[in-house]
């Protein structure tokens, strides 16, 4: 035959005698084997590299069903199966949240999609949490203050990775190490919930949980809502069961996808927290995401070829002839450019690497956003001066809010005329970043059925907001922290 | 002559709805005198599988962006894309990696 104009060699570069079975990056066609070895051994290089998960430390794996997570649980049992010197030395568990309710999925459907990640989770041996997201109505005003950091976490106070490493060998070969520190055959956590599959929230509460969704004007804000509110679930789990790790499947090409996203979105100044290895904006409970070197096909190849299990579930819903969100606009803008262009989402990948968290700021409660917990960043600018200088604020942008006395933050917060009732719309703004600020007000219809700005003769002009309005479409515990502030 | 065949798709976010929520299709090829290539190959599918929503499939004359294409487990960046020739018993597996929608 003609060789095909786009093909490429056939041989794996690696070992030079297999057949190549699919080309990573720009070109490099792996044979399965080596494609595999590749596949494992990047795991561990990322745990190696940013030695922040320490022996026999509980981790929560947080899982969707994805492609991502899956893959993930899998080098986790990979990783912990390995012959002693090379072992994976964490104590892990798992949680996944059911989304039923937001997905269309019907009861049935629900209780399907639950079994079958039961029948996913139980498999693995591992403890595991099913949780729906019916219950973040629960979740307490609590989620939303940075727990204080445990003692030794991150060989902050306490012994240095390697120092943690040597002495839990240590003390392995004093305990004579028969079998694995990890529990290889136990099953679900006896405090997990019934071992029978779990029955689904009552109606009651799932209408009420669509009612918060459904109150989203924008598909962005919904989706922004969606994990937010997962998010919160996911640590809170992680707290009262003692782990103070989550593990997230975040692939590199969710990674690019998010960082141009959030960027969109104002949280520029977040970038590196919302997307790097290391989350530690909830203090005692630490987010990593060890799959963030994997691209999205390297995953959906490993899974086909070894057999990894996963169960799909719709898409979030969206409303008749909404427009996309923004997510889904920057995913098909990347992916389409990536098409003439392979190395476009690597180079978003790397470039974001670049960041690196800010050194974190006097931790005054006044200083942190509400809902996203990350340091205000809504200091003068465009934003600081419309609420300060004009609309309905008045007063001078740069005196200090009333309830405030931080001589280490000179925040600037408006000092409002109006004085806003606590549970005003208005009233969150101020305790409330730039880009969570957007999403609040598109999650509350603080505009109105029209919506935002009309220009007057190119001037964005502040239409009067829906300052008294129903906020209960927020989820209480947002609403009880609010108030609490 | 005839050619069989199987195609088996895998898709995530949904996408199986595409296709009347069926995972896995072993279809017959008819005769015809081009060649059955990828790219008439994924015509058919438009016009013969696809029960709504192309867009969300297909781009132009070949298949989404964010979605995989395995002819006889093997990625077909390997095999020549869309100029592939179709071989009697071959197996195509599409794999989405969209999120969701």
């Amino acid at each position: 035959d003609r060789p095909c104009p786009r093909s490429h060699p056939r041989t794996c570069m690696k070992c030079g005698q297999g057949t190549a079975a699919l080309v990573i990056r720009v070109g490099d066609p792996f044979c399965r084997g080596c494609f595999r070895e590749y596949f494992v051994h990047k795991f561990r290089a990322m745990l190696g590299k940013n030695r922040v998960i320490f022996p026999g430390e509980k981790v929560l794996l947080a899982v969707s069903g994805g492609p991502a997570s899956s893959a993930m649980i899998r080098q986790v049992q990979e990783g912990l199966s390995r012959e002693a010197a090379k072992r994976l030395r964490f104590v892990p568990g798992l949680v996944y949240v059911e989304e039923g309710a937001v997905r269309r999925q019907s009861p049935e459907q629900r209780e399907q999609t639950l079994a079958q990640m039961e029948t996913l989770l139980q498999a693995t041996g591992f403890p595991y949490h099913l949780i729906h997201l019916e219950e973040a109505l629960e979740l307490p005003p609590s989620i939303l203050q940075p727990g204080l950091e445990r003692a030794g976490a991150s060989g902050t106070s306490g012994p240095s990775y390697k120092e943690a490493v040597d002495s839990f060998i240590q003390q392995q070969r004093q305990d004579g190490d028969g079998g694995s520190s990890v529990p290889g055959h136990s099953s679900q956590d006896a405090a997990a919930g019934p071992s029978a599959t779990p029955r689904l929230p009552g109606a009651a509460q799932t209408q009420e949980l669509l009612r918060s969704f459904e109150a989203a004007g924008t598909a962005t804000a919904r989706e922004e809502l969606l994990q937010m509110l997962r998010t919160h679930l996911i640590v809170q789990t992680a707290r009262l069961r003692g782990y103070g790790k989550v593990m997230m499947g975040e692939s590199l090409t969710r990674v690019a996808v998010k960082l141009l996203t959030n960027l969109s979105l104002g949280r520029g100044a977040f970038l590196a927290v919302d997307t790097g290895f290391t989350d530690q904006r909830h203090g005692d409970v630490m987010v990593v995401r060890p799959m963030r070197d994997y691209t999205a096909k390297e995953i959906a190849f490993y899974n086909r070829f070894f057999g990894v299990p996963t169960v799909i579930v719709p898409p979030l819903f969206t409303k008749h002839r909404e427009k996309p969100s923004i997510h889904q606009l920057v995913e098909r803008f990347l992916l389409g450019l990536q098409e003439e262009f392979p190395s476009t989402i690597s180079t978003v990948y790397r470039t974001g690497e670049k960041l690196s968290p800010e050194p974190a700021k006097a931790s005054s409660e006044s200083q942190r956003c509400l809902l996203c917990l990350c340091g205000l960043d809504t200091e003068g600018g465009e934003w600081g001066g419309q609420w300060g200088a004009r609309g309905i604020w008045g007063a001078a942008p740069r005196s200090r809010a009333r309830s405030q006395a931080t001589a280490a933050a000179p925040l600037s917060v408006p000092v409002p005329i109006l004085v806003p009732r606590a549970e005003s719309k208005a009233a969150y703004i101020p305790m409330l970043c730039y880009s969570c600020r957007l999403t609040f007000k598109e999650l509350v219809r603080f505009w109105g059925a029209g919506g935002r700005f009309p220009a007057v003769m190119g001037v964005p002009r502040l239409t009067a907001p829906l300052v008294q309005g129903p906020l209960d479409t927020l989820p209480p515990y947002v609403r009880a922290e609010a108030q609490r502030r | 002559s005839k050619l069989s065949v199987v195609h088996c798709f895998y898709f995530r976010g949904g996408a199986e709805l595409l296709f009347d929520g069926v995972k896995k299709h072993q279809v017959t090829l008819p005769c015809q005198p081009e060649p059955w290539d990828i790219r008439n190959l994924l015509k058919w599918i438009k016009q013969n599988l696809l029960k709504e929503r192309p867009e969300l499939f297909m781009q132009g004359e070949s298949v989404r962006p964010g979605i995989l294409v395995l002819i006889n487990e093997a990625d077909w960046e390997l095999m020549g894309e869309l100029d592939y020739k179709l071989q009697d018993q071959d197996n195509v597996v599409f794999i989405s990696t969209l999120h969701g929608g």
